[in-house]
């Protein structure tokens, strides 16, 4: 036990021995850390936003001009009684007037030509949610093959489509493109820290030479260089998810006027434990790996 | 227990340090190995130490090839020969207390025996009273000392002294010469290395003599021969 201990605190001297080399390492350690946890992030706010995307999507299925109200009717509540539809929503030529009026009421000339036309030149429509979208295309064909495709004009659901699948093609190479970044990155951070924890073995020759002669274990004389790295890791992760707080907590405002699906602060907060682990992980895998090659290179027992 | 039996040590692109050199040391002996710079005396000890690995021959301790041991039985090895050097090896940051304590921890002692023997080992060299000091606080001879010091609680079998008095003034060298007297009459052999004339002849020890690399004489009480 008190082995141990001395372990820790020679591991601890390495560390502040050569302060501003410690330093340096933690700060690449930081920066290999920051976008670990950084695509963390990102990953999780891209998905927030498809999935916010496709809670979006519906299916807005245009009936022809003087379509009869009962006939509508008729195809919500047969929509309505499949298993995939969330909800239906009828909106008559009138409301359809109304909305397009309040949602361009700044647009003088729209405005202006809307009221040079007779009649509600907008169709009554049913903008139909379901529980799945990937399921949409079965919802479509019904419509098309059911009695009532004779009164619909046009059915609409492929521009959110579209949107969504870029979306998630951005995800998918955001995260393949990130994955090889840290892959290079991380060998850099492991090569800065290889030669830190070589200097430190230089910078404790002496020591280590007299470790030697008293007969030392060699688990002694390894171990506090090895735990060096560790500190590295383990300081610099620290310092990431307390900057990645502190940064998504600045972000918070601003960034849900924008897109108010994404609350990275939030789903920081709610994922803080596996957040935590994943840096934290990363920069002791990182340090603990980088000082244990170096060790084995560097340091003669 | 210790015995070197026809050693060779030839380094790359040099002339041999060490040639066929045979030599036996008995527990508690006082040996002294005499010769000019760069006769062998060091490589022998650095031999004995297992710093290096003979390129002929072999060293035995307690009956023991130690070419044999294992990397995690050379510690174990080492505890048990304890060395001292000319330039003292004390580490600047620590004091004298540390430096001694430091021994005993890198041996993973607790640290009771540390508070118990390191104060002890002060007291056999004459140092209690100085274990706050630090190295340059100290004089040479003091520094050799605690150098000494920290070889002591080692409890070593055999102590091995590389020109410990080559940095040190007449009455310095004394003083160390009759600290490693005392530490033999303890028990421990003791195996100095020196080119120092006036120890070698005052001592009235056993004396084996070096000249590139071979021995040209090992008497009891015997004296400087090198002109």
């Amino acid at each position: 036990m008190e082995n141990i201990f001395r372990v820790i605190k020679n591991s601890w001297r390495n560390f502040t021995r050569n302060l501003w080399i410690s330093i340096s390492a933690m700060f690449m350690m930081f920066v290999a850390l920051s976008v670990i946890g950084g695509l963390f992030l990102f990953d999780a706010s891209l998905k927030t936003f498809v999935s916010g995307l496709q809670d979006r999507v519906d299916v807005s299925a245009y009936f022809t001009k003087g379509t009869a109200e009962e006939e509508i009717i008729a195809v919500k509540t047969q929509l309505e009684n499949r298993q995939n539809v969330k909800s239906v929503q009828y909106i008559s030529e009138n409301m359809a007037l109304d909305i397009f009026t309040e949602r361009h009421k700044d647009n003088e000339v729209l405005i202006n030509s809307l009221d040079e036309l007779d009649d509600n030149p907008l169709q009554a429509s049913l903008n139909i949610r379901v529980h799945n979208p990937a399921q949409f295309d079965k919802e479509v064909a019904f419509l098309e093959n059911s009695s009532a495709s004779e009164y619909i004009d046009s059915i609409n659901f492929k521009e959110n489509e579209e949107v969504i699948n870029s979306v998630s093609q951005i995800s998918a190479n955001v995260s393949k493109g990130g994955f090889a970044f840290i892959l290079g990155l991380g060998l850099l951070v492991i090569l800065v820290t290889l030669n830190t924890i070589r200097i430190a073995i230089y910078s404790a020759r002496e020591e280590i030479y007299i470790m030697k002669l008293v007969g030392a274990s060699n688990w002694f004389v390894r171990m506090p260089f090895v735990l060096t790295g560790a500190w590295y890791g383990l300081i610099a992760g620290l310092f990431v998810v307390l900057f990645s707080y502190l940064g998504t907590w600045a972000l918070h405002s601003r960034v849900s006027l924008i897109f108010a699906d994404i609350d990275l602060y939030g789903y920081l907060v709610q994922n803080f434990l596996v957040y935590f682990a994943l840096v934290m992980g990363a920069g002791l895998a990182i340090g603990t790996v980088s000082s244990w090659v170096a060790v084995r290179r560097y340091l003669n027992v | 227990m210790l015995i070197f039996q026809e050693v060779t040590k030839k380094y790359p692109h040099a002339i041999a340090a060490l040639e066929n050199v045979s030599f036996r040391v008995n527990e508690g002996e006082f040996v002294s190995l005499v010769g000019r710079s760069g006769a062998g005396k060091s490589t022998v000890l650095k031999l004995l130490l297992r710093e290096e690995e003979p390129s002929e021959g072999n060293v035995f301790f307690q009956g023991v090839d130690i070419s044999t041991f294992h990397q995690k039985e050379l510690p174990l090895y080492r505890r048990k020969v304890a060395s001292v050097f000319q330039d003292f090896k004390l580490l600047p940051s620590k004091n004298v207390f540390e430096n001694v304590a430091f021994a005993m921890e890198a041996a993973g002692r607790l640290n009771k025996e540390i508070r118990e023997d390191v104060p002890q080992a002060l007291d056999a060299v004459g140092l209690l009273g100085k274990e706050a000091r630090f190295p340059h606080e100290l004089s040479g001879g003091e520094r050799q000392r605690v150098a000494m010091a920290r070889a002591l609680v080692q409890r070593p079998e055999i102590l091995t002294a590389d020109e410990p008095t080559g940095n040190l003034d007449p009455i310095h060298t004394w003083e160390i010469a009759n600290l490693l007297v005392k530490i033999n009459d303890m028990g421990t052999a003791v195996i100095l290395a020196t080119h120092d004339e006036m120890v070698i002849n005052a001592l009235k020890k056993r004396v084996i003599t070096l000249y590139d690399g071979k021995i040209i004489s090992d008497k009891q009480k015997g004296g400087y021969k090198i002109k």
